[in-house]
């Protein structure tokens, strides 16, 4: 009996001593380790292979992925911009699927900016002023080449920056797809109220 | 006579009066027109105190003449195509970023001119209103700790209290035995005073002891359990990022930065260039002022208009990490699950410091693969496999996860 009770004791208070580690800092025990993690680069963890110890690295320059869409060439000046305006067109024609593709892939990554009808008045604030943002439909804009949009979208324009790393060129093109669908359903609107 | 005169007074004075009412109200309409142009057409790349895209326009009124300006402002690369100095000097300074030609009429041009002069005359605002708040809250952490320190100062001064009122109570009875003639007591040390405690108490002791050795077994039995479980785990990271305040009150959405989600294993974490596509323009928090986005500008050796070379990763701290034995693809989940982010990951848009929502255990796993069902409507690759599932399970039986191999073992080990 007294050994039981001893022995529960012990066992008690040692594992009081592991239950100490409750810190919302720290992830917590882990019995056997080496069965968890790998000695593999996991991705995003640091190794002292590489140079500043980042592991996430860019593909080796001027290499092509099978299926890479290469189409894009242009250098980021005003030539380059002037020139994808006059010589890219979108690969795609708008069908149903694509335009919603292109509506839900618009709603996160520009709406919140160039707000939710493209008319410029995004949800985002600063100060509770909104962001300095043209519409789609005013002078400059509404009859803006696909090309230019691809390339405003690739290297970023003015105050946007590049959304090269976020939005795929596939899906670039299907987002353009969308907001020249946008901009004929306003021209449209715009008419019937005039003529109205 | 008299009268006439002041009344004639009264009259002119009221014209004055008008006349400088007209005036000032006209003052302030061109003003404000002159604002509202502004915000419409300049704002997106100028500022006047800083350099947003293009320069600072702080004093331009003084430095060009109005003739020039309403050249630049008409169409620039006229003018810098004729070679003027200045016109080609700022260009280039800019790194050729063409100035678009504004659509706008002299009269406009002139009442933008007169709200920048305004605005060059007043002072920088100084970012007081953003700092308040992080002051307040370290005042606010300041008074938390003094109350601790109160308290423990109050306990300190009892204790004291109640050591001397103890010896003044055994110098009372000792003077009291003293005078009696009684024999003074043998010392006792204190751990044979313990002892002598503990003797007469035993069963208190025996039931204080039962307590604490169920009490930490209960404890120790849930410590056992939650080895290798990071429920809660909520890391400090380097930079204050605020998930409540980015995806929950500005709405922004959670795959804009995290847009491996649904395309890759990974649901990526942001380069610091997504964080610029909104800081180079947003330069203050609300709660940290400048703080906490200047050191994704120091990440990024950015100066306000260019990236240096001097840049360092930031060192984010993972959160969710599942061993190296279990494969999981966030695109599978959330492609062609259309499993809600916040399923796994709790609400994070309400969370100011990411913490882990979810055991990530493998029961739980399973658990949701029992329960969730397939989305087969309009996915073509389920046709086929549909068609044999509905043969047997039944037709309006649930095609749960589990019913097309989610619970093998090799679906996530391998």
């Amino acid at each position: 009996m007294k050994r039981i009770y001893n022995i529960s004791f012990l066992t008690g208070a040692g594992l009081m001593l592991l239950s100490a580690c409750g810190d919302k800092q720290s992830p917590g025990l882990e019995y056997m380790p080496d069965m968890y993690r790998t000695p593999a680069i996991v991705a995003y963890s640091p190794s002292t292979v590489y140079k500043d110890s980042v592991s996430a690295l860019p593909p080796v320059t001027g290499t092509v992925a099978r299926g890479q869409y290469v189409d894009f060439n242009y250098p980021n000046t005003n030539e380059g911009y002037e020139a994808a305006g006059a010589e890219l067109k979108n690969p795609f024609t708008p069908t149903p699927e694509l335009l919603a593709y292109g509506k839900e892939e618009f709603m996160t990554y520009c709406a919140h900016c160039h707000g939710e009808h493209g008319d410029g008045n995004g949800w985002l604030k600063i100060k509770g002023d909104k962001f300095p943002v043209p519409s789609y439909f005013d002078e400059t804009h509404k009859d803006l080449p696909e090309g230019k949009m691809f390339f405003s979208i690739t290297y970023g324009k003015n105050l946007m920056g590049s959304h090269a790393s976020q939005v795929s060129p596939e899906d670039r093109w299907k987002i353009i797809l969308y907001i020249k669908n946008l901009q004929k359903e306003h021209a449209a609107s715009e008419t019937t109220t005039a003529s109205n | 006579m008299h009268k006439t005169i002041i009344n004639d007074l009264i009259a002119k004075s009221k014209g004055l009066f008008i006349l400088l009412l007209v005036l000032a109200v006209s003052m302030s309409a061109y003003a404000q027109d002159g604002k509202a142009i502004f915000d419409a057409n300049c704002k997106m790349c100028h500022a006047i105190n800083d350099v947003v895209i293009g320069p600072p326009l702080k004093g331009v009124d003084q430095k060009f003449s109005k003739d020039w300006l309403h050249k630049w402002i008409k169409n620039s690369q006229s003018l810098v195509k004729a070679g003027d100095k200045d016109a080609v000097a700022i260009f280039k300074e800019y790194n050729q970023l063409v100035m678009p030609n504004q659509n706008l009429s002299d009269a406009e041009i002139d009442a933008v001119l007169g709200w920048i002069h305004e605005e060059s005359n007043k002072a920088p605002v100084a970012a007081a209103p953003v700092g308040a708040p992080a002051t307040s809250g370290a005042a606010e952490a300041a008074k938390d700790n003094s109350t601790l320190y109160w308290v423990i100062a109050i306990i300190i001064i009892l204790l004291a209290l109640l050591a001397t009122l103890g010896k003044i109570k055994k110098g009372l009875e000792y003077a009291v035995r003293d005078k009696e003639g009684i024999p003074q007591p043998q010392p006792v040390s204190g751990w044979q005073a313990c002892k002598n405690w503990i003797r007469g108490n035993k069963k208190l002791i025996a039931v204080i002891l039962v307590i604490f050795m169920i009490w930490s077994n209960v404890k120790g039995w849930y410590t056992l359990k939650d080895i290798g479980v990071y429920t809660n785990y909520q890391p400090e990271q380097p930079i204050h990022f605020s998930h409540k305040l980015h995806a929950g009150d500005n709405k922004i959405a959670c795959l804009y930065c995290h847009s491996g989600a649904d395309k890759s294993r990974h649901a990526n974490i942001p380069s610091a260039n997504v964080c610029m596509n909104c800081h180079k323009y947003v330069k203050e928090g609300p709660v940290y002022g400048d703080q906490e986005i200047k050191k994704i500008y120091a990440a990024l050796d950015w100066d306000g208009t260019k990236y240096g070379s001097n840049q360092k990763p930031i060192q984010w701290i993972r959160v969710h990490s599942l061993p190296a034995l279990a494969y999981f693809n966030h695109s599978q989940h959330v492609k062609v699950g259309k499993i809600e982010c916040q399923t796994c990951h709790g609400p994070v848009q309400e969370m100011d410091v990411v913490k882990q929502f979810s055991p990530l255990t493998m029961g739980w796993c399973i658990n949701c693969h029992r329960e969730t069902e397939v989305k087969v409507d309009g996915n073509a690759y389920y046709d086929g496999i549909h068609k044999d599932l509905a043969a047997k399970y039944g037709k309006d039986a649930k095609i749960t996860v589990d019913k097309i191999g989610g619970l093998d073992c090799e679906r996530c080990h391998y």
